[in-house]
């Protein structure tokens, strides 16, 4: 405990050190702040889907293999055509329309639809599977009927009933392209609605990336608007004073604009995963500004920058370790095989140790030369007069002191149920998880998936191209998935003169390798889970190793963008789970050694536990699975929920050490700390609660269970860590308390 | 069981030629023709739509248009030049980078109406084919431009190519 008072002195040491260069700390604010204004014009958006994967698993491997030899439908902007019968020939001739100029859009490569299929006639000779002019609506059904009962291509693209098909745009990959042609595609969906004859609707990889990005810029504002206004509105209402609420704002507001800076400076992209990352820091920041603020109230009638001083002094050992601790749950992320989960652990652990010490600094001048005007004086004043309550909070310390035995074996009990079924959660990725439920283009897909073909698409390649091994492969994939949908180059140019040579590249390069030596099976699947999307390529394995008509073929493992997905984020989320406990063991370590007792590290770790396994767990049993942003949010928000424990540690430690913990002690420590708790608390559940309305639903997804953990943590600390200090801690809480009796 | 047809995606080839409005050779900007084509002289029509650029090279003499024709698989792009030589007479040539074939033109200009055959013979699957193109004009705002082919003389002429355009 003296080492610890030691270690407190050596930064108390260093404080005094600048009180006597104050003027040095508005050089090394301005340095700070310019260095985040620089950067904030270089900061950029990054929507690209596949960077999520990008790692050295075998199933990315695999994956990037295949894409390299074959066209991918990464670049398709998919058109969903309506109507009440597609044979009829109005229908046919405005679907055709639409089609004839969304190819003349720049950066649209062409266009794959019923209208470029070609049939051989009775006559053996070729002619478009629509003719022109159309014929009436019943003989066009029953062409389309009996073609689609032949060919795989056409089922792919056209409803049974022929109220929906498809048509598939190839763009250029270009982004600036991209973006024009999107506009442009979606002009022309429009002028089309109005024409009457049919419905069209855009869906598409591009148009969900376009669309992600378009969100990542929104949430970077909305969050960290709700942030801020959150943090000030909580901090005015706790403080009784806007004014003073006024004046937790600055060193968060800097310490998002040096975080945003440091990510143009660096040339690191903001995405999905990475977006509340600085949301995350101004909320942290607000925090500490609001332990700050609280502080410097107490510190009566001191000459101002010396009661300043004093406050940051004071908080100054908790916020650094409490920003230590949440920088680990961070850094464990950097030993992830996947770059984007990789860089955000460096960027985390980063940008919150530099947030820290802006805010540390901000906060320190800013209340230091606020402090000099007779009116803040009087308001610092009157919150040390009449501290903020609590509320109703200010009861659970006392249940947990009155019961402390109770609550701490209920607490172990709940902690060990929630991690046993947390370990049985299982991975889940989709593309269009990224999408709220109710998104027009998520319901746009999901009409693709259920009235015409699915998206997601398992695909094999194979060395070799003739049609008797492509058959085979086809027959043991159809046979396994049960799928009438099972394509290749065989059964798409079948047995028509110069087979598939004739293609259009697009449609070419998504069958045949560009040196025409392997080929490409591919079969639409419906996405339930990653786990069973996981199975399903093990039992397409399986049937390809078991058939003997394929014996010393050569065939990749079951790829596509669903099944690699699955296979990483399974990866990621066990690497996630590992880092998790590396988290937890280096907190407990880094509590022992910041309190030098062992004994309270692992106590510490019950309230910190316990919410990250009631969240995992309930995911789990809910059978709703882990996702990336999930698993992210459960180790992050396992680094912020310890940020309350050291204050309360912290707080204990101020009132006397651990080493003789009275129950009037830490009574009186909670007391203290239960507002100041409840307050950031508040801060950090209404400013991350703000997720729940942002564009992308990863960060919704990422916010509501972060939120969810921040809720059960102000309990956990306001219940079980005073019931787990008073029952496992020193035992002489317990004596004493039976001395009082 | 017996296959009633048989599946094939084919790739564009495209070959035709856009024209002029009431004076061809007074034609500028951006016109946009819609109609029909076949992607081969031996194919079927398909709906097709073109976009292509009007350009003077000489006021009054000599005209440059350029540009691109689509159907539902594929497209291609076009060009097409067109010179008055005197007398009434016009000369021309007419290129597709499906076919990258020149065909040569030449013809007569009365009333506004151009009446060109090609010099040359259009050579598809070892035949050779007569070539005829016709510029009219429908209205005041537009143009029409047809190419018929017939394989000899004995043979109706064939439509492969009729679009009319209008300004963008």
């Amino acid at each position: 405990m003296a080492r610890g008072r030691r270690s407190a002195r050596g930064l108390a040491a260093g404080l005094s050190f600048l009180r006597v260069r104050f003027g040095h700390l508005w050089l090394l604010f301005a340095a700070l702040l310019a260095l985040g204004v620089s950067g904030l014009p270089k900061v950029t958006f990054d929507n690209a889907l596949l960077r999520f994967f990008e790692s050295d698993f075998p199933a990315y491997a695999e994956f990037v293999e295949v894409s390299r030899d074959f066209e991918s439908d990464s670049n398709d902007v998919i058109l969903l055509f309506e109507a009440d019968d597609l044979a009829d020939p109005v229908v046919l001739e405005a679907a055709s329309a639409v089609l004839l100029e969304a190819q003349f859009i720049d950066g649209v490569r062409a266009a794959i639809s019923p209208f470029s299929i070609e049939i051989a006639a009775e006559d053996g000779r070729t002619e478009p599977l629509v003719p022109y002019p159309p014929p009436d609506a019943a003989r066009m059904a029953e062409r389309f009927d009996a073609v689609r009962g032949e060919t795989p291509a056409l089922r792919r693209l056209l409803a049974e009933d022929r109220a929906a098909m498809i048509a598939v745009l190839p763009l250029v990959a270009e982004e600036a392209v991209q973006a024009d042609a999107l506009a442009a595609l979606a002009a022309l969906v429009e002028r089309a609605e109005g024409g009457g004859e049919i419905r069209v609707r855009l869906a598409g990889y591009p148009v969900l990336r376009a669309k992600l990005a378009q969100g990542l810029i929104l949430d970077v504002i909305l969050l960290n608007a709700i942030g801020a206004a959150v943090g000030f509105v909580v901090a005015s209402i706790a403080l009784r004073s806007v004014a003073l609420g006024v004046l937790t704002l600055p060193g968060p507001l800097i310490a998002l604009v040096l975080c945003l800076g440091v990510f143009g400076h660096l040339g690191v992209a903001v995405t999905t995963v990475s977006v509340t990352l600085p949301v995350l820091v101004m909320i942290l920041a607000t925090i500490d500004s609001i332990h700050i603020i609280f502080e410097r109230t107490r510190q009566g009638d001191r000459e101002s920058r010396r009661a300043t001083l004093r406050a940051v002094r004071r908080i100054a050992a908790a916020c650094v370790f409490a920003a230590i601790t949440t920088a680990i749950a961070f850094a464990v992320l950097t030993l992830s095989r996947a770059e984007i989960i990789a860089e955000l652990g460096a960027m985390g652990a980063g940008v919150l140790l530099l947030s820290v010490v802006m805010v540390l600094l901000t906060q320190s001048l800013v209340l230091a030369a606020a402090g000099r005007r007779p009116y803040f004086r009087e308001k610092f004043a009157r919150v040390a007069q009449r501290p903020p309550s609590g509320w109703r909070f200010i009861h659970l310390p006392r249940v947990a002191l009155s019961q402390p035995r109770g609550v701490t074996l209920a607490a172990i009990t709940l902690l060990a149920a929630a991690l046993v079924v947390y370990s049985q959660a299982g991975p889940r990725y989709f593309v269009l998880d990224s999408l709220a439920e109710h998104d027009p283009l998520r319901i746009t897909f999901n009409d693709v998936e259920e009235k015409v073909s699915p998206i997601s698409m398992l695909e094999v390649a194979v060395r070799g191209t003739s049609p008797a091994l492509l058959g085979a492969v086809e027959a043991s994939i159809a046979e396994v998935t049960g799928s009438d949908l099972v394509q290749s180059a065989a059964s798409v140019a079948g047995t028509a003169p110069g087979g598939i040579d004739g293609a259009p590249d697009v449609i070419a390069g998504r069958l045949l390798s560009q040196d025409e030596t392997r080929a490409l099976v591919t079969v639409p699947f419906r996405y339930q889970s990653g786990a069973e999307t996981l199975a399903l390529a093990a039992r397409v394995d399986a049937a390809l190793a078991e058939n003997p008509a394929l014996a010393g073929a050569e065939i990749s493992p079951a790829t596509g963008m669903s099944v690699m997905s699955a296979a990483v984020i399974s990866g990621i989320l066990t690497e996630l789970n590992r880092g998790l406990a590396i988290a937890v063991l280096a907190v407990a370590v880094l509590i022992g050694l910041w309190l030098r007792s062992a004994r309270i590290a692992l106590i510490a770790l019950i309230p910190n536990l316990l919410p990250v396994a009631l969240i995992g767990g309930w995911l789990a049993f809910s059978g709703q699975g882990i996702e990336l942003a999930n698993g992210l949010a459960l180790t992050v928000a396992f680094g912020v929920a310890v940020d309350d424990t050291l204050h309360v540690l912290n707080r204990i430690r101020l009132s006397g050490g651990f080493a003789r913990i009275e129950p009037a002690r830490l009574r009186a420590a909670m007391r203290e700390a239960t507002p100041v708790l409840v307050t950031t608390s508040a801060v950090l559940v209404l400013g991350f609660g703000g997720s729940a309305f942002a564009a992308t639903q990863e960060v919704a997804d990422f916010g509501t269970i972060a939120t969810s953990v921040f809720v059960l943590a102000l309990f956990a600390d306001l219940l079980v860590l005073p019931a787990a200090v008073a029952f496992l801690g020193p035992r002489f809480y317990l004596s004493a308390r039976k001395g009082q009796r | 069981m017996t296959h009633p047809f048989r599946i094939l995606i084919v790739a564009a080839s495209l070959g035709a030629g856009p024209a002029q409005a009431a004076d061809l050779f007074a034609a500028v900007g951006g016109w946009i023709g819609s109609g029909s084509l076949a992607t081969t002289v031996e194919r079927p029509m398909q709906p097709a739509r073109c976009e292509v650029d009007v350009e003077p090279k000489a006021p009054g003499t000599d005209v440059s248009v350029t540009g691109k024709c689509l159907v539902s698989i594929g497209g291609s792009d076009i060009s097409f030049r067109i010179l008055r030589a005197g007398e009434g007479r016009v000369r021309g040539a007419m290129w597709s980078a499906a076919t990258d074939e020149v065909l040569q033109l030449t013809g007569s200009e009365k009333d506004g109406a151009v009446d060109m055959r090609a010099t040359t013979p259009l050579v598809e699957n070892g035949r050779r084919y007569e070539t005829m193109i016709t510029v009219r004009e429908p209205d005041a705002e537009s143009f029409a431009i047809r190419q018929m082919v017939r394989a000899d003389e004995a043979e109706p002429w064939r439509v492969i190519v009729d679009m009319t355009y209008r300004q963008r």
